[in-house]
């Protein structure tokens, strides 16, 4: 399988009567694509916005962060299957994308209804100054806001497809103005043959599945292909990822995944990357749980992978699977490392909730999502999106001005931080 | 403690563990039906009880029966 991605830099955005990428300037006909998104009855009304990085500017109910592309050629759609789009395998051909900007999908849409993190973007937010939850990647984009309406009285999966979809008619269409055109730069991804003795490595992404929740098979979360419902584990070629085959409320960071970067730029100089694998968390018993990672570490192995990654960016529930998936492959033999997030410090327990003997390698990305120790975040001249962000999204617990002084700065590091070499990514 | 996931239960330090359900519905099964459900709900709670009167000098498990 073999993908060239080719690169158009986008440094300049700005509004005018058609959608046109020139050079480094990407020029967006506003009208006409309101016009487009209004002919979906689902939507009530859709407003576009500009936040450039350093601007004094929060975006919040962030639902998304969509970075445009289109297939210039090989099978398939980008961001396959979910919204209905086909479900054709990709990750072969020639991918264009529109690099340095991001079309942020914004609307107070809940994930699904219920108790729980059903109305998590209520909380989501985009400092373009660089702090805040979602800052350190997305803060360096420029962001082309789509504020979107959606019909209330529709059916909460309604309106999740509603609001996605507006905002993928949108990166679609600025993707689609360089479909046609030589790209300044291509990139190629190819798994080719290595050295034979070379050690294999395989990455397992531990991704949510918010079926339980939704008590529905449908319910609107991590898409693989557009499903979201509990699986068993999925071999999954990097360059699928990198045509956008995993999507949810960071497409943007999945299609720029620095693990992906990484492990590509080390195939064949002191490792073979075999490929990925992707299990789901938030199985409902002990056995579901266990199963999940001991057929993990079975798969990775009949991969041929003499190493894992285990990246389980997750705590509490989902934490399970993950951990157990990283002391699966231990246990199969494989020389296991496991990715994770800290839990708050704040709480008196471990700092990973469950500690397990064979999970010898452990790498901390951070304390996510903490109150406690970063600095509070100044307050800033413009919104875009609600005035207000809801603390703990759990309970619906507390809201504060979005404008004005978050108590809560940058999140740990988080995942994004993995990668030091592009600038889209925090050192 | 009973806890439907009941080995972070033991890794981290309960001293009597009784194996739950599911998460989502800890103490019983609603997919057996009525009566059945509320028999497994008895199992669980018994063997709590019965855990409770139990000595036990490190983290233990206890399963209650599935009617």
């Amino acid at each position: 399988m073999r993908l060239e991605i080719g690169k158009f830099p986008v440094r300049e955005v700005a509004f005018g009567d058609k959608t046109a990428w020139t050079d480094g300037k990407l020029e967006i006909d506003r009208a006409g694509l309101t016009q487009k998104i209004l002919e979906d009855p689902r939507v009530l009304s859709a407003d576009f916005d500009l936040a450039r990085p350093g601007d004094s500017v929060r975006i919040t109910l962030v639902r998304d962060v969509i970075e445009p592309m289109v297939k210039a050629s090989g099978p398939g759609t980008v961001y396959p299957g979910v919204c209905g789009r086909p479900v054709e395998t990709v990750g072969s051909g020639r991918t264009h994308k529109l690099t340095g900007v991001g079309v942020v999908e914004v609307s107070d849409t809940p994930l699904y209804l219920g108790v729980g993190m059903g109305n998590y973007t209520d909380r989501a937010v985009i400092d373009m100054r660089g702090n805040g939850d979602m800052s350190p990647k997305y803060s360096k984009l420029i962001n082309v806001c789509v504020v979107l309406e959606i019909d209330p009285g529709r059916d909460v999966l309604d309106r999740n497809d509603a609001a996605h979809a507006a905002a993928l008619l949108v990166s679609d269409a600025l993707a689609e103005a360089v479909r046609d055109m030589e790209p300044p730069e291509i990139d190629v991804f190819e798994l080719g043959e290595v050295d034979p003795a070379l050690p294999k490595v395989a990455y397992i992404l531990c991704q949510h599945s918010p079926e339980h929740h939704a008590g529905s098979v449908r319910g609107w979360g991590d898409h693989l292909y557009g499903l979201t419902r509990l699986h068993p584990p999925w071999v999954i070629h990097p360059n699928e990822m990198l045509d956008g085959a995993l999507t949810f409320d960071d497409s943007w960071g999945f299609a720029n995944n620095p693990m992906l970067f990484e492990l590509y730029d080390r195939h064949g100089k002191d490792l073979n990357f075999v490929g990925c694998v992707v299990i789901r968390t938030r199985w409902s018993s002990q056995l579901e749980k266990n199963v999940v990672a001991k057929q993990a570490a079975k798969t990775v192995k009949m991969l041929g992978a003499e190493g894992a990654i285990v990246v389980g960016m997750v705590g509490g529930n989902d934490f399970m699977e993950a951990v157990r998936t990283a002391q699966a492959c231990e246990l199969e033999g494989l020389d296991t490392v496991f990715v994770v997030q800290e839990d708050e410090p704040t709480e008196g327990g471990p700092p990973i909730l469950e500690p397990l003997p064979e999970v010898k390698s452990i790498v901390s990305v951070g304390v996510g999502r903490s109150e406690a120790s970063p600095p509070p975040t100044a307050p800033v001249e413009r919104v875009i999106g609600r005035r207000e962000i809801t603390l703990n999204v759990s309970t619906g617990v507390g809201t504060i001005d979005a404008q004005g002084e978050l108590p809560f700065g940058r999140s740990g590091l988080g995942w994004s931080s993995l990668d030091t070499r592009t600038s889209c990514f925090e050192v | 403690m009973i806890s439907a996931i009941f080995s972070l239960a033991l890794t981290t330090g309960a001293p009597r563990v009784v194996r739950g359900s599911r998460i989502e519905y800890v103490c019983g099964d609603p997919t057996l039906g009525p009566e059945k459900d509320l028999a497994y709900s008895g199992e669980i709670v018994g063997a709590a009880l019965g855990a409770l009167t139990t000595e036990v000098s490190e983290p233990t498990l206890f399963t209650p029966n599935v009617p």
